[in-house]
């Protein structure tokens, strides 16, 4: 496994633990913690996180362990994962995603995936995943989409395609196909989950 | 203090407007530097071998059968390959275990000199390949061997991390000393869903550009081939879908010539039980919707090779049901399959199956099968004795 790719896994299970356990557990305790500068707090729970992450299971440790079942998340869901940490952003006002982003991010992901999945699960002749290996078709695209987020302002938004470009160019994750580092199946679900939800679906 | 702003959002600006520029420039340069796919020379004028062996035909009839070595950890053995080595030797290849899917399950090797078969030795074992791709390893399975333009010896292999056969990815493993010593398994991310349900079966081709096809095929909700183009240096330059038939799986591609190419298919699932084939006209980027031949094949893996002389040279299961008689078949001049030969004819409940074929400078054929589960068969014949067949 590559260096850059050992990162990534880990990375994804430290922010998903962050995510999802951290705050209900900083929930329970926030009585207690409130007395203390959360930064005190943020430099427990990261080292912890880490090593939770790190934690043999057989000749692996949890991240790897855990991969066969999360996939490598995109960088999408890696920013989605941190704008979502509501109780640090308490702590330092952090705002990565605007309200309007995260509405394109969620409803992009779900016509992204509603094109894709189903071409790679060959309910058609034509495989759109393919077009993430080579071509110019899609990352001419995905430039396009960046730039236009650029002038009409959504930073994060242009960033975060201009991060997916470079780390597919240079190979930083698992995949050598662009649609892993913008998708993945579990974003896919999230944000039909969340549609339906906020429709009332 | 506003120009200050005002000199850093020009600044933030340009260096936006830069990476992206950059990061196009190469997107666009990366696919630019590909060569539009063309089958090598090697693929469909097999005096021409791939690698430098000078072709000379045996006028003599020759046909040799015998069987690989036996061990006693490997009670359970399948799925052979094999591939001409450029020093002249033959390496097969096969999963052997206490049964199939088990965890005991590695891929074995043995070679074959002009003194006989080679010890077999391990290839790849559950406990290394998880160890070197970093994630749990339920299980091994279909190995394939082939020799790029580079004479470099791959291994591709099937690897399951959670759930059955539709839920594999492939791994594989290059060699640059043939065959003696293999570079640690790589992953082929083939899926954008948790990289599950590639599998690959049969012989890879060359292109002329020194990148290779794969066949691979998927078997979750659909089951189809697919044409996997992958680059010499392991990246993947493109999948396409042979066909969409949703019941074709296992594709043996046989090339005719630089563009064109009949990939044959096992028909799974519903009936009739046939073998299917299709056909591409531009390198393998594009698939015919498969059509039944009127060979009768019974949900079995198909094997087939580039003859001598023209023609394709076919080896299949030729029944209804079971897999107890293995044949040779061709397909002809006009545009039909024949029965040529049994090589094996057994009770009802034997096996002989998932055979893998390759052809030789002599005019020669070397084919390896699934000999009733326990065994690996080796048969080795030439054109000389196809042409004694009635």
């Amino acid at each position: 496994m590559k260096f850059t790719v050992w990162i990534w896994v880990h990375w994804q299970v430290i922010s998903l633990i962050l995510c999802c356990i951290v705050p209900i557990l900083f929930l329970l305790v926030v009585g207690f913690c409130l007395r203390f500068n959360p930064i005190y707090l943020l430099s427990i729970i990261i080292p912890i996180t880490i090593i939770i992450s790190l934690w043999p299971v057989g000749q692996l440790d949890l991240s790897t362990w855990l991969l066969p079942y999360t996939g490598m998340l995109s960088l999408t869901s890696l920013l989605l994962i941190w704008d979502a940490l509501e109780q640090y952003r308490q702590c330092y006002r952090w705002q990565l995603l605007t309200k309007i982003e995260q509405c394109l991010i969620y409803n992009s992901s779900i016509v992204l995936g509603l094109s894709v999945y189903p071409t790679t699960l060959g309910l058609f002749n034509i495989e759109l995943y393919s077009l993430g290996f080579t071509g110019v078709i899609l990352p001419s695209i995905l430039g396009i989409v960046a730039g236009i987020a650029w002038i009409y302002h959504a930073k994060a938004i242009a960033y975060l395609l201009l991060a997916v470009l470079w780390a597919w160019l240079l190979n930083l994750g698992e995949s050598q196909n662009l649609w892993d580092y913008v998708l993945d199946p579990w974003l896919f679900l999230y944000s039909i989950m969340r549609y339906l939800s906020t429709y009332n679906l | 203090m506003s120009n200050h702003l005002n000199k850093t959002s020009r600044l933030e600006h340009l260096s936006f407007t830069l990476a992206l520029a950059l990061g196009l420039i190469g997107a666009w340069w990366r696919t630019l530097t590909i060569p539009s796919p063309m089958f090598d020379s090697s693929e469909y004028q097999i005096n021409i071998p791939s690698v430098n062996m000078v072709p000379t035909p045996n006028p003599s009839p020759v046909f040799i059968r015998e069987l690989l070595p036996k061990n006693a950890i490997t009670p359970t053995v399948h799925s052979p390959t094999l591939v001409r080595l450029p020093n002249g030797n033959v390496l097969a290849a096969w999963f052997g275990g206490s049964r199939e899917g088990a965890k005991d399950v590695a891929i074995y090797a043995s070679e074959r000199n002009s003194n006989g078969w080679s010890s077999m030795k391990v290839l790849a074992n559950r406990k290394t390949v998880e160890q070197a791709l970093q994630r749990p390893i339920r299980k091994l399975g279909n190995p394939v061997l082939t020799i790029d333009k580079a004479s470099r010896v791959w291994l591709f292999f099937v690897v399951v991390s959670l759930g059955g056969w539709s839920t594999s990815a492939v791994a594989y493993q290059i060699s640059k000393d043939n065959g003696q010593h293999f570079s640690l398994p790589r992953l082929l991310v083939t899926s954008p869903v948790l990289n599950i349900s590639t599998l690959v079966r049969a012989r890879p081709l060359n292109y002329q550009d020194g990148s290779i096809a794969v066949p691979m095929y998927h078997e979750l909700l659909g089951k189809f081939g697919l044409n996997v183009r992958i680059a010499s240096g392991g990246r993947i330059l493109s999948i396409a879908h042979i066909g969409n038939l949703r019941t074709a799986i296992q594709p043996t591609i046989v090339a005719i010539n630089s563009q064109q190419a009949i990939a044959l298919l096992r028909r799974t699932g519903i009936a009739p039980p046939q073998v299917l084939w299709s056909r591409t006209n531009d390198g393998g980027q594009s698939w015919s919707l498969p059509q039944a031949s009127n060979l009768s094949n019974p949900d079995s893996s198909c094997a087939a090779i580039r003859r001598f002389g023209g023609g394709i040279l076919l080896a299949y299961n030729p029944t209804k049901q079971g897999r107890n008689i293995l044949s040779l078949a061709r397909f002809d001049h006009k545009q039909r399959w024949q029965h040529l030969h049994d090589l094996e004819r057994g009770q009802d409940q034997d096996e002989f199956s998932y055979p893998f074929l390759i052809s030789g400078p002599a005019y020669d054929y070397t084919m390896v099968y699934t000999w009733k589960r326990r065994r690996i068969a080796y048969i080795h014949f030439n054109e000389a004795w196809l042409q004694t067949l009635p």
